[in-house]
């Protein structure tokens, strides 16, 4: 009776011991695992063409959109992509992470030729070093670059000026935001813009002042311009943060008119509710996708045009829905 | 199981309990420890060449400003480190799902290997301009393999973040687990050791137990016996044999003792009934001579028979006699009896002559005849028939049997007779005779004598008289 009691009492001991052995080597099997995990796996078999998307500000909406189609399109074609920028608005360091690729000896380079006098130089020697470079949404013209894929600055500019005239019936004075005074994207809009207000007598451009693509930097620009020149009755923004910084600070003038670019979200829903007259969208999904596409057409040995221009596209009131699938 | 055996069995298995526990949890840590160097060892590796590379960038410097050839060595000592660091990044596998961070970096240090190279071939051709252009270059990438660097070790600790809260959470119940091993091993061990010592122990206390009562007399105990066919048990079986062989010596003594003590008590009862019998012996020797001259030859010969009745009686009783001297006695007694009772009593004897030189002890048909006059025929008035018969058997024992027509006995008293051979004496509750030494005594004399082989038979029926049956073996010679 006694020595089966003793006998029960260890086999509950073992049975213990059992299934404690079993977790734990459960637990020891995972952290094998893990180990395993951090050993790595050896570098996937084939090599790949790594290419790098230098963008003009990260995790801004319109490079967001530029980036989703390069993304899906390297995806497509088996690329592996990079895509790096600075973090807010910063020319130098744009060309630092332009040189930086050029160190890392990637296969192929997608920017911004945001200055032309100090992007040519580096693009020049990225493209001697055996880099093609593609500029995108901004061209560097007189580099080596391979070929441009964006808009049509110029003409957009001038369908801006179109769109000023068409609501206005041709008077008005008008305040100007740009997304910067240095890119070349901007002035070749403004340009643009500035020939169509030529154009035409009744139109004025009162002013013009540079956002550095920052949402509070146009709210402030915008606010300072309105003080200063009462007069005006049309507020242009050429970058996609500027027209949402003109409604914020036109928020007591009921009899502006205001005209954007790009399809950012907010400013679809501006021109629903009637804030923003209308905007003329670029296509930054087809613009990624399209850089990628011809860096692929290149490597496979295809010749490639000079430049692809994006159609732009005008938003208002009425196929406001459309701008959201650009 | 034996002893032996049992250690042998169970002091390895603790062992081998303790030690596997041990083992897994070494093996645990050892893993965790080696998922830590992993870790650490790319994060190192990389920190490592973009200081080298640092470093080479700085003597180069000093290279270049001083010009002397005593720094060269210098400029290529850690140029080689950084080669050779290089090639220890080749090693690395691919963490996570891209390596695009990991292959610019490798990229980037080739690049600054390939510039750092040119320009130290430049610095001969003291080609100052693009000497320096070269050198500017060569710090740009250094300055970005720096950044690389960091970019790569917050990569990977980004990366690292999910495995390491894995591991955390695998180590934190490993830990659990481990202390509740330990515990569980330790409790099955201390149960084992208990269990293993007390099947050891627990029998020999008990054995101690036993042999201190039975060093303190008490011989009823015994040792107990288990199943087990271990060495203590055996033990203990030789042990309760032991004890029932001193039981055994024991009851024979203590037989032999009362044999000894009824004897005396015999020739203690007969001392008291001799009143200076020397005396009494003479006298009636004298009375015999006297009456035989004076012409009374019946009395004379009565004296006689009373004199031999009484030297008979002071012999020594704890010897066996030939059943013809107890014949004779009991012939002797009849004598006297007669005279006293005259015709009013017959007495027969058939005796058969082979059985004579038989032994029985001492006084052993006279009392039963004495208890037959005294209870059975002394009171009849006429017609009381005595009889003694003895013969032998086809089984060549001595069948006695002294038979009278007197007055009987109840079947109470025959039972009570019977058992008293077997116990002490009877009470009962009356007078006794003079030379009666009693049947009891007479029947536990014959039992001792005669080691139990004895056969006692009483056949009696009130009104009709006893039977007293001895049925004894034949023993002759001295015993």
């Amino acid at each position: 009776m006694k020595d089966k009691k003793w006998l029960a009492g260890m086999l509950i001991c073992i049975v213990v011991l059992v299934y404690l052995f079993i977790g734990f080597a459960r637990y020891s099997g995972k952290m094998g695992s893990i180990v395993k995990e951090l050993q790595g796996q050896p570098a996937s078999g084939e090599p790949r063409y790594h290419i790098v998307l230098i963008e003009q500000e990260r995790y801004h909406p319109y490079w967001e959109m530029v980036e989703k189609g390069a993304a899906e399109a390297a995806e497509k074609y088996g690329i592996d992509i990079e895509f790096t920028g600075p973090v807010r608005n910063n020319m130098e360091e744009q060309l630092n992470l332009l040189e930086k690729a050029i160190a890392a000896r990637v296969d192929a380079i997608i920017v911004q030729g945001l200055n032309e006098e100090r992007f040519t130089p580096v693009i020049n020697k990225a493209v001697r070093r055996g880099i093609p470079v593609v500029t995108i949404d901004t061209d560097a013209p007189n580099s080596q670059r391979l070929t441009y894929v964006g808009t049509d600055n110029l003409a957009a500019g001038e369908r801006l000026g179109r769109l000023v005239v068409e609501t206005t019936g041709g008077i008005g004075k008008i305040g100007v935001i740009i997304g910067s005074d240095q890119a070349a994207n901007q002035l070749q809009r403004l340009d643009g813009l500035k020939k169509i207000v030529a154009e035409h007598e009744g139109l004025e451009i009162v002013d013009v002042r540079s956002s550095n693509i920052s949402h509070m930097e146009a709210i402030q620009q915008a606010a300072n311009m309105l003080r200063n020149h009462p007069e005006i009755t049309i507020m242009v923004g050429t970058s996609a943060t500027d027209a949402l910084g003109v409604l914020q600070a036109a928020k007591n003038r009921d009899d502006l008119t205001i005209i954007g670019f790009d399809n950012q979200k907010e400013t679809l829903e501006a021109i629903r509710k009637g804030e923003i007259e209308a905007t003329v969208a670029q296509q930054p999904f087809l613009m990624g996708e399209t850089a990628v596409r011809l860096l692929y057409e290149h490597f496979g040995g295809q010749a490639l045009k000079k430049a692809y221009f994006t159609e732009v596209k005008v938003l208002n009131a009425h196929n406001v829905e459309e701008g959201e699938s650009l | 199981m034996s002893i032996r055996r049992k250690l042998f069995l169970f002091i390895p298995l603790l062992v081998l309990v303790m030690s596997s526990v041990s083992f897994f949890l070494f093996q645990s840590g050892k893993s965790v420890q080696e998922s830590y160097h992993l870790m650490m060892k790319r994060i190192l590796l990389y920190k490592e060449i973009s200081y080298e590379v640092g470093e080479n960038m700085r003597s180069m410097n000093r290279f270049i400003m001083q010009l002397d050839q005593e720094s060269l060595p210098e400029v290529v000592k850690h140029l080689n480190a950084v080669k050779s660091l290089r090639s220890d990044l080749d090693g690395l596998r691919t963490i996570g799902g891209s390596d695009l961070a990991l292959a610019n970096y490798r990229n980037l240090i080739d690049t600054f290997l390939e510039q750092a190279e040119a320009m130290i071939e430049r610095i001969s051709y003291e080609d100052s301009d693009t000497m320096a252009g070269a050198y500017i270059e060569a710090e740009q990438t250094q300055r970005f393999i720096r950044e690389e660097a960091q970019e790569l070790v917050d990569l990977e600790l980004e990366q690292y973040k999910p495995i390491y809260e894995e591991m955390m959470d695998a180590t934190g119940n490993l830990n659990k687990l481990g202390i509740l091993l330990v515990v569980t091993a330790a409790a099955f061990s201390i149960l084992l050791a208990i269990w293993l010592s007390r099947s050891i122990t627990n029998p020999i206390r008990r054995l101690v137990a036993t042999a201190k009562q039975i060093s303190k007399g008490r011989m009823d105990t015994k040792a107990p016996e288990s199943d087990s066919n271990d060495e203590i048990s055996i033990l203990c079986r030789a042990f309760n044999g032991m004890i029932d062989n001193i039981q055994q010596l024991m009851a024979e003594n203590i037989n032999n003792l009362e044999k000894d003590r009824l004897v005396k008590e015999l020739e203690l009862k007969t001392l008291q009934s001799q009143i200076n019998p020397h005396f009494l012996f003479n006298t009636l020797n004298s009375i015999s001579k006297l009456a035989y001259l004076e012409g009374a030859t019946k009395t004379s010969d009565l004296t006689v028979s009373v004199s031999r009745l009484l030297r008979y009686n002071l012999q020594k009783l704890d010897q066996a006699v030939p059943l013809r001297e107890e014949v004779a006695h009991v012939t002797e007694y009849m004598n006297i009896q007669k005279a006293r009772f005259r015709d009013r009593i017959a007495f027969k004897m058939n005796i058969d002559e082979r059985t004579l030189d038989g032994r029985v002890p001492c006084l052993t048909l006279q009392p039963i005849l004495e208890n037959a006059f005294v209870h059975g025929i002394e009171h009849m008035e006429e017609g009381a028939v005595l009889e003694l018969v003895i013969r032998l058997s086809e089984e060549d024992r001595v069948e006695i049997e002294i038979r009278d027509n007197g007055v009987g006995m109840s079947r109470e008293t025959v039972d009570r007779l019977l058992q008293s051979v077997r116990g002490d004496a009877p009470q009962f509750g009356g007078k006794r005779h003079s030379t009666g030494l009693g049947t009891h005594n007479v029947f536990k004399r014959l039992h001792l004598f005669f080691d139990g082989e004895e056969q006692i038979e009483i056949d009696s029926e009130e009104g009709a008289g006893t039977a007293v049956r001895f049925t004894l073996p034949l023993r002759i010679g001295i015993s």
